[in-house]
């Protein structure tokens, strides 16, 4: 189940980085909002992906960026959902 | 505030400290609170050796700009005696319009001035505080690449707009319209653009209120209102129109003509760009058709 969450996810965010062009490679604890690679409404995408697949529900938990930062942290909301 | 969230909060005083730090700011926190601080220090010396590096390169891009910016303002405005955005609309006030193509040329001066000034500012507080240490993205980013309206409000005020986001944006995106994906984004865009945006610079020119008396202040308000619903409505429907068209790719022949629509977007905005409460927003639509040869 994790690895085929984290997998979910990584093409998610590789898509994502992939549709503003950014191709470079990306590691599961490489930061991508606070490094800049991803803005705010991506974050949101992000967001909408995990209500979506995962049925995570942000207005009752709350949502942080800092927790959907990179690949490892957002695994570990999901993992902890 | 959203620091106080943070269960590794720091103390009250550091969090205080933050709303004035020593690298500059304004009403608008750069970058961010004292969370947001932790999160982007550097962790060792390698990380504060490329940090600083970045602090030099950042601050020597806005010394050029500084130059460039002086030049440019003795030149149109000391020289060539262009008026300014806000000396041009007086005229047009007092039925002495400049002709149309000075006018163009009002717009398109001022939003150079205004984008290079904003740069400046946020270039010397961004470097002042990467030299502290903290890896702190740049305020503005080379807007005149941005290819939508979002984009460009995103490259233009980094802070700003995270402060509306993170105020805004967020708070209504998640809690309202969650079965309809483009209500939910409009509603969300609205709150954060036009009524944040609003709300924002009603409190920080607060003094109006003390000026003009409350009635007077928010009826003196209404140009800046119609900005804010303007400039939302376009954020909103280059995110929509985004999304519609994301699997088309442009090609190298379709990249400058998106970039000309958002700076033509924002250089007519910008006449409606006005916190002050003496115009009547008649006179910006009167400018405004006057550019295109109406009046």
């Amino acid at each position: 189940m994790n690895m085929e969450a984290r997998q979910k996810i990584r093409t998610f965010v590789v898509a994502l980085l992939n549709q503003k062009g950014d191709t470079g490679k990306v590691g599961d604890s490489d930061s991508l909002l606070l490094s800049g690679r991803l803005q705010s409404i991506d974050a949101v995408e992000i967001a909408v992906f995990l209500e979506q697949e995962f049925r995570i529900d942000f207005s009752d938990i709350g949502f942080d960026e800092t927790k959907v930062d990179s690949i490892d942290g957002i695994t570990s909301l999901v993992e902890h959902r | 505030m959203l620091d106080q969230q943070d269960k590794d909060r720091n103390s009250v005083g550091v969090q205080l400290g933050t709303f004035h730090p020593f690298w500059g700011s304004s009403t608008t926190p750069i970058p961010k609170g004292a969370a947001y601080l932790r999160r982007i220090e550097s962790k060792n010396p390698i990380d504060l050796a490329v940090t600083q590096l970045k602090a030099l390169k950042l601050i020597l891009w806005a010394a050029v700009l500084s130059v460039g910016y002086s030049f440019w303002v003795k030149i149109l405005h000391g020289v060539l005696h262009i008026p300014t955005l806000q000396e041009a609309l007086d005229l047009s006030i007092a039925r002495t319009p400049c002709p149309w193509c000075v006018c163009w040329l009002v717009i398109i001066t001022a939003f150079v001035e205004n984008l290079l000034a904003l740069s400046i500012w946020g270039h010397k507080c961004v470097a002042c505080c990467r030299m502290a240490g903290f890896r702190a993205l740049r305020n503005t980013y080379s807007p005149l690449r941005a290819t939508t309206i979002a984009e460009f409000w995103n490259r233009y005020y980094f802070y700003f707009k995270e402060l509306l986001v993170d105020f805004f944006f967020y708070p209504t995106f998640f809690r309202y319209f969650k079965g309809r994906r483009r209500l939910r984004i409009a509603a969300a865009t609205f709150m954060a653009a036009g009524f944040g945006n609003l709300f924002f610079h009603f409190i920080r020119d607060i003094g109006y209120v003390a000026e003009l008396g409350l009635r007077q202040a928010l009826l003196g308000y209404h140009v800046y209102a119609f900005y804010c619903l303007a400039l939302s409505t376009g954020i909103v429907a280059s995110q929509l129109r985004k999304k519609a068209h994301r699997e088309k790719q442009p090609g190298p022949w379709r990249v400058l003509s998106p970039r000309f629509g958002v700076i033509a977007f924002y250089c007519l905005l910008q006449i409606f760009d006005d916190t002050g409460r003496n115009r009547l927003i008649t006179a910006h639509f009167i400018f405004l058709l006057h550019l295109f040869g109406i009046r």
